[in-house]
């Protein structure tokens, strides 16, 4: 009897087991590509393609995964080079098909059955099955690059709507934040020991990035953000909305001399006077009008916008975690960048080559993306000894029950499968910098060059007595501009 | 075997129905609660409440009373975080008031589109000028309809809560007093369901 009952259940454990390689596999090869071949080797083809001008390529590609598990990323990635392009149509359908994905993923249940299906996958793969979700940062721009596609639009009014969004996300990925880390932490507490020592292996090797991610204080306050929601207020003639959110952009950005003269243009305007006298004493008495190079006559504003370079890329890392099984290897993903100053872009009229001045930062998207990394760390530490023990498990019953051969499989399958999240929105640029000026009505042809990476290029804006938005895109030692005059 | 047959049979009806859109006419006017997103009885109430809110208020109806003043509808500004057709909301209250019989409108809208006809009636030749609109005789508009959209948005990990606020002013243009004034709050909230895909 109990010899039968022996082989029953040495049966039902192989049985078991192979069915859970079965309903594993399929997972874990259906729900995307990214499970084991990295994002990023694949999105540099098409970054390469870019600086190129190969944009229809690029485009083509990721139209194909308008449907896949991240969607949402690839979407971003492709509304943001529809608009390098300048192919503004495409761009807006794109960042609108991915605001909608996010959406639904922010309303999904609770309890989602697709939810705990990529989490358990993740347990038995890697991260990368989970679908990506968009770090906050990279939400925070993706509403703001489609209020730059209703700009060029000249629809102000839905610019508002897309700013309005991007601010009120910032102020929710904060809170968010503050919740999710709670959360861990007290998962944490059940695991102290294991969790400690993995924090302080982890801590260490990630210490190299304290240098970027020690830029900004998190990885929410976009002072562009902030910037760009002025400018659309301005337009839309409502000072007051214009002047908070100068004033929260200066918080984060003290040292930009734009944005100290528009807090203060507009304290004055306000008739803020306790205020104005205020800023006016901290920054000094700054021309009110940036009038360079005004004449007698009619002047109007040019406003650049210069998203500099491509924000850094995740690599991997093997980071040693202890577990149940003892230490085991696991590919925790990292950024290796050193920190680079946001190097200006120079402005000068082409005609007798007069200078107009350079642009300042107002964005550290690379310390965004460092931080952002950072700060999910916890949450990651407890997935991945959650991995680790769930790999562990499976090793031994592929040891139990299909004898060595077995072992010898999923061991393969263990290093095939453990593979850093490198996923992270690519065609970012590493940083953002304005300048604000006043120049004579009419066309002007103006010449930017950026020392930097010998970048250089003339375009011709033409100044009305409103505003001229110029947005100059630099990748490698290219650059790509479009001008929008209201 | 008979069991397998009806099983299969059954299993296909499932396959066959599960397929098939579903497609039926709903009342326009029935309660819509998709999401907590502008939505079509959201402007319904909104027009609903603007127009009946305007009619009844007792100076409006004294001066509409013996003659049927003119106006025009300047744009509705929305500052919510939702792209929404304002000029919708808007067209939905004009209809509504032009029917009460109270008030004749002049569309600013169709301003270059009129000036144009006009061009084409004493200039082009072709038109009978016994026939043609004289120029120099549209009525000049009373008052005007302008007004805000605002939104308040909530969200929590499972909860969102929209607050609309639409108002909406009637100002008498020669002497710049708001006669009118009404606004209709509207409150959404959607919880996220706990079990689901």
């Amino acid at each position: 009897m109990a010899g039968i009952n022996r082989f029953m259940s040495c049966r039902l454990r192989r049985l078991f087991f192979g069915a859970s390689v079965f309903f594993v596999l399929p997972i874990v090869s259906c729900s995307t590509t990214n499970v084991f071949t990295s994002y990023t080797a694949k999105m540099n083809l098409l970054i390469d393609g870019i600086t190129t001008h190969q944009f229809d390529h690029s485009l083509q590609v990721l139209n194909k995964y308008r449907k896949s598990n991240d969607k949402i990323l690839y979407l971003m990635e492709r509304g943001r080079i529809g608009q390098i392009k300048n192919d503004t149509d495409s761009s807006m359908k794109d960042f609108e098909t991915a605001i909608a994905a996010v959406r639904q993923m922010e309303e999904k249940a609770i309890i989602s059955a697709s939810d705990v299906g990529a989490q358990t996958a993740s347990l038995f793969a890697n991260d990368n099955t989970i679908p990506y979700s968009g770090d906050g940062y990279e939400k925070i721009f993706m509403y703001q690059l489609q209020a730059f596609n209703y700009l060029a639009k000249k629809n102000i009014e839905g610019a508002g709507v897309e700013v309005r969004r991007a601010n009120s996300e910032q102020e929710l990925s904060l809170k968010m934040h503050e919740k999710e880390l709670a959360r861990a932490e007290e998962k944490a507490r059940d695991k102290k020991s294991d969790t400690q020592r993995a924090y302080n292996n982890l801590n260490s090797a990630y210490r190299g990035m304290d240098d970027i991610a020690g830029k900004v204080k998190n990885s929410f306050q976009n002072a562009y953000t902030f910037y760009m929601s002025g400018i659309v207020y301005e337009l839309l003639n409502q000072p007051n909305d214009a002047y908070i959110d100068y004033k929260k952009a200066l918080q984060i950005f003290p040292d930009n001399t734009y944005l100290q003269r528009d807090v203060i243009r507009l304290a004055k305007d306000l008739e803020m006077n306790q205020e104005y006298e205020d800023y006016a004493s901290r920054f000094g008495n700054r021309p009110v009008n940036g009038t360079v190079g005004a004449g007698n006559g009619k002047t109007g504003e040019l406003v650049v916008f210069f998203e500099n370079g491509l924000v850094p890329q995740k690599k991997e890392i093997q980071i040693p975690i202890p577990t149940p099984n003892g230490i085991v290897a696991i590919a925790f993903p990292i950024y290796y960048t050193k920190w680079s100053a946001a190097e200006p872009l120079s402005l000068s009229v082409s005609a007798g080559n007069r200078s107009l001045g350079t642009t300042e930062p107002i964005c550290y998207v690379q310390a965004l993306a460092v931080k952002s990394l950072k700060e999910k760390v916890p949450v990651m530490v407890i997935r991945h000894i959650l991995r680790t023990a769930a790999k562990a498990a499976i090793q031994l019953q592929a040891k139990n029950s299909a004898g060595s051969l077995g072992q010898i499989f999923s061991s393969i399958y263990n290093v095939l499968s453990e593979r850093a999240d490198v996923r992270s929105w690519l065609t970012l640029p590493q940083d953002v910098q304005i300048m604000r000026i006043h120049l004579p009505e009419g066309a002007h042809r103006l010449h930017m060059t950026h020392k930097a990476s010998g970048a250089s290029a003339d375009i011709d804006v033409s100044i009305n007595q409103n505003k001229t938005i110029l947005r100059v895109i630099r990748i490698k030692s290219e650059l790509y501009t479009t001008s929008i005059t209201f | 075997m008979h069991g397998l047959k009806y099983f299969v049979y059954g299993f296909s009806i499932v396959i066959v129905t599960g397929c098939a859109t579903n497609v039926k006419y709903e009342d326009a006017t029935k309660v819509e609660t998709t999401t907590t997103d502008f939505g079509s009885t959201d402007l319904q109430q909104i027009v609903n409440k603007m127009v009946d809110s305007l009619l009844t208020f007792p100076p409006i109806v004294q001066v509409t009373m013996e003659r049927r003043p003119v106006m025009f509808v300047n744009t509705i500004k929305n500052k919510t975080f939702e792209h929404i057709d304002t000029e919708s909301i808007t067209d939905s209250i004009r209809t509504k008031i032009v029917h009460s019989g109270k008030f004749r409108f002049i569309d600013m809208t169709k301003v270059a589109a009129v000036e144009k006809q006009f061009e084409f009636q004493s200039e082009s030749g072709v038109v009978n000028k016994a026939t043609a609109a004289t120029f120099g005789q549209q009525m000049g508009a009373e008052y005007m309809l302008y007004g805000n959209f605002s939104s308040i948005v909530k969200k929590a990990e499972d909860v969102r809560d929209v607050y609309y606020k639409f108002t909406l002013n009637l100002m008498h243009l020669e002497t710049g007093i708001i006669e009118w004034a009404d606004e209709k709050e509207i409150r959404k909230t959607s919880e996220r369901r706990l079990f689901g895909r």
